[in-house]
């Protein structure tokens, strides 16, 4: 145990070291921003539309104008951005951030004196998936913390403390599937001997979780399953989507991510859901998502088991 | 012009060689077939839904009129395909971009290269001719099989205007996946450490690829409340365009958000071209040509503002020489 620790600690600070963690923070804290000002705005511009229009409306002689639209939407849906920009940049930083854990050790040749050491090779991979997990869980928490803070300023959000759950499970569903792309990033970049190689596979697995899936299971092309607001307007599932919904649907670990999210954040059809509703709904998707991130860490286990330390330098 | 030649050669024998990027271009090739696959998909479900729809009326003694059949149109099978070069084939043009400049940037080799008798320009140019050479092999390759796809698995032939303007949104595309390329190579050559130079790009890849694209949507009023905002306070079309009129700066600010990314403006010609978007579908090269001729002059505008940059940035900057721990 304690070794692990001393790894984990060792993987943290060589993030900082290397700065990767302030450009990955950076670039979060830079998403959040962007969402909250995309939010902000439309907010307030749709609001001072609302009241022109009930001017406009009270001078045609209009008594019975309907309440503000806006007072209906669930305050936390200025987090709708979130779920793409933790979809696309988030789980690619995460795979960067795997894949650079082990190349590190690769690179300096240092594998080979590491396990002259007491360092069992368990305790080295548990040590490393605790840094890598510490660290991503790090960063989404200044995130969560910058976003439920700046969402106070938004115009018409008034956030309760049950909104501050939604958007706490949110976080920690968005940790959760960030931390399943570092862990592939950290499996191929031990299977595989050529850096690029080890790199490229998390990628395409990215892309085909990403796009590939979901545009099998519901016909959306990859531009639409980007964008909040057609993601509102699902096509219906028939004959081949239908199928291949039911087909990949325990795979589709990226489509099942935008849906939870959405139903805790309100997005999907602009109502959000109860946690424990979303959370028994969605049981399974959440049991997949775990299984997933428990299978990568044993292959890795596995895989280091195999690894030659005397080979493990890099290969292109 | 020998000395450019053997430096393009090289750069392109190096990129096709690497067994990566013959793998990624494979993949980009897969993609392209699993979008247009689920494209016709897609057609055959909404010809259903017009077959369930129309017997439904019928059964109901409904009028039918409303109802207007599904038309195939096999260009706009391309519509995920253009999605995904926009998306992953950017990726593939900034890592060709980076990894041109970083590969002996990072080994400190440049230095060395500059004692033999060749120019930054010419060297740069080399490279430049060389990695050009190779996103248009991967155009070609990737609008031929479109073609092959539609012609022999579709069983559909295909009109010299047809494939004329498949033609012209590979030249699009070769434009577009160009402009990542420069500004990958720009901002490794100015940067001292390339990582940071790849940090940079995709952070702006990320701003205008993915996100400004959609802020048209994301930013529109109407879209805020399901059903429309409009649609909820009982205000119809004209009235809210009167209404709207008080927000043109609100207006004008997302439209022209919308025009600072690269990847909208390759996305309307080439959506113009191939007839995905429907008030292009039929009309002649020159009418889409007069009505986008500012998407083209923007694209073209990108191109040769990052090339020129990116070659001048090569001959003179100093941190490319410096050496790189």
């Amino acid at each position: 145990m304690e070794t692990t620790l001393i790894i984990a600690s060792a993987e943290i600070r060589a993030l900082f070291r290397e700065k990767t963690i302030y450009a990955i923070t950076g670039v979060f804290l830079l998403m959040t921003a962007a969402a909250s000002f995309i939010s902000w705005s439309t907010f307030t511009t749709a609001d001072a539309v609302y009241r022109a229009s009930v001017v406009y409306l009270h001078a045609r002689g209009v008594v019975a104008i309907p309440e503000n639209p806006l007072h209906s939407i669930p305050a936390l849906v200025s987090f709708d951005n979130l779920i793409i920009y933790v979809l696309l940049i988030g789980a690619l930083l995460a795979v960067i951030i795997g894949h650079r854990s082990f190349m590190r050790e690769r690179r300096s040749g240092i594998l080979q004196v590491l396990f002259t050491r007491p360092v069992s090779m368990r305790s080295f991979i548990f040590g490393k998936v605790l840094g890598l997990g510490s660290v991503l869980l790090g960063v989404m928490s200044i995130t969560a913390i910058i976003s439920i803070a700046s969402s106070f300023l938004l115009p018409l959000q008034q956030i309760s403390i049950e909104d501050i759950g939604h958007a706490l499970v949110f976080f920690f569903l968005s940790f959760l599937y960030m931390l399943f792309f570092a862990l592939c990033g950290l499996l191929f970049s031990i299977v595989v001997k050529s850096e690029s190689l080890a790199l490229f596979i998390p990628i395409c697995i990215w892309v085909g979780i990403t796009f590939v899936l979901p545009e099998l299971a519901t016909g959306l092309t990859p531009t639409a399953l980007l964008n909040p607001v057609t993601l509102l307007q699902l096509p219906v599932a028939e004959g081949f989507f239908n199928t291949a919904q039911h087909l990949l649907s325990p795979v589709s670990l990226g489509w099942h991510y935008t849906t939870m999210s959405g139903e805790l954040l309100g997005s999907s059809f602009r109502t959000s859901f109860p946690i424990l509703r979303v959370l028994t709904e969605h049981w399974i998707e959440i049991v997949t998502l775990c299984a997933s991130i428990f299978t990568l860490v044993i292959f890795s286990a596995i895989a280091l088991q195999r690894f030659d330390p005397r080979e493990g330098s890099i290969h292109e | 012009m020998d000395k450019i030649f053997t430096i393009a050669k090289k750069e392109y024998k190096d990129a096709v060689r690497n067994y990566v990027f013959v793998t990624f271009l494979a993949f980009l090739i897969v993609l392209t077939g699993i979008s247009m696959y689920v494209g016709a998909l897609n057609f055959h479900v909404k010809v259903s839904l017009f077959e369930k729809t129309y017997q439904a009326l019928i059964a109901a003694g409904q009028p039918v009129s409303t109802l207007t059949r599904p038309e195939f149109f096999p260009l706009q099978l391309l519509r995920a395909t253009i999605e995904y070069l926009e998306i992953i084939g950017a990726i593939l043009a900034i890592s060709l971009g980076y990894l041109s400049i970083a590969k002996e940037k990072g080994n400190n080799t440049l230095p060395l290269i500059f004692t033999r008798p060749i120019t930054r320009k010419k060297y740069y140019l080399g490279k430049l001719v060389g990695n050009l050479a190779l996103i248009v092999s991967v155009c070609a390759l990737l609008f031929i099989t479109i073609i092959g796809i539609i012609t022999f698995v579709g069983g559909i032939h295909l009109s010299s205007l047809e494939i004329a303007k498949i033609l012209l949104s590979a030249f699009a595309t070769f434009i577009y996946l160009s402009i990542f390329f420069l500004f990958a190579a720009l901002c490794t050559t100015l940067m001292r450490f390339p990582s940071n130079a790849l940090i940079l790009t995709f952070v702006v890849w990320l701003f205008f690829v993915l996100i400004v694209p959609q802020i048209g949507d994301t930013m529109d009023t109407d879209n805020q409340v399901p059903g429309g905002f409009f649609n909820a306070i009982h205000i119809d079309q004209p009235q809210s365009k009167i209404i709207l009129q008080q927000f043109t700066l609100y207006e004008t600010l997302r439209n022209g958000i919308e025009e600072t990314s690269i990847t909208k403006h390759y996305e309307r010609l080439t959506f113009a071209l191939l007839g995905i978007k429907d008030i292009y579908n039929g009309k002649s090269l020159g009418y889409i040509f007069l009505d986008k001729v500012w998407e083209v002059l923007w694209l073209l505008g990108f191109f040769f503002t990052f090339g020129t940059m990116s070659l001048y940035a090569f001959s003179r900057s100093k941190v490319l020489l410096q050496k790189v721990e």
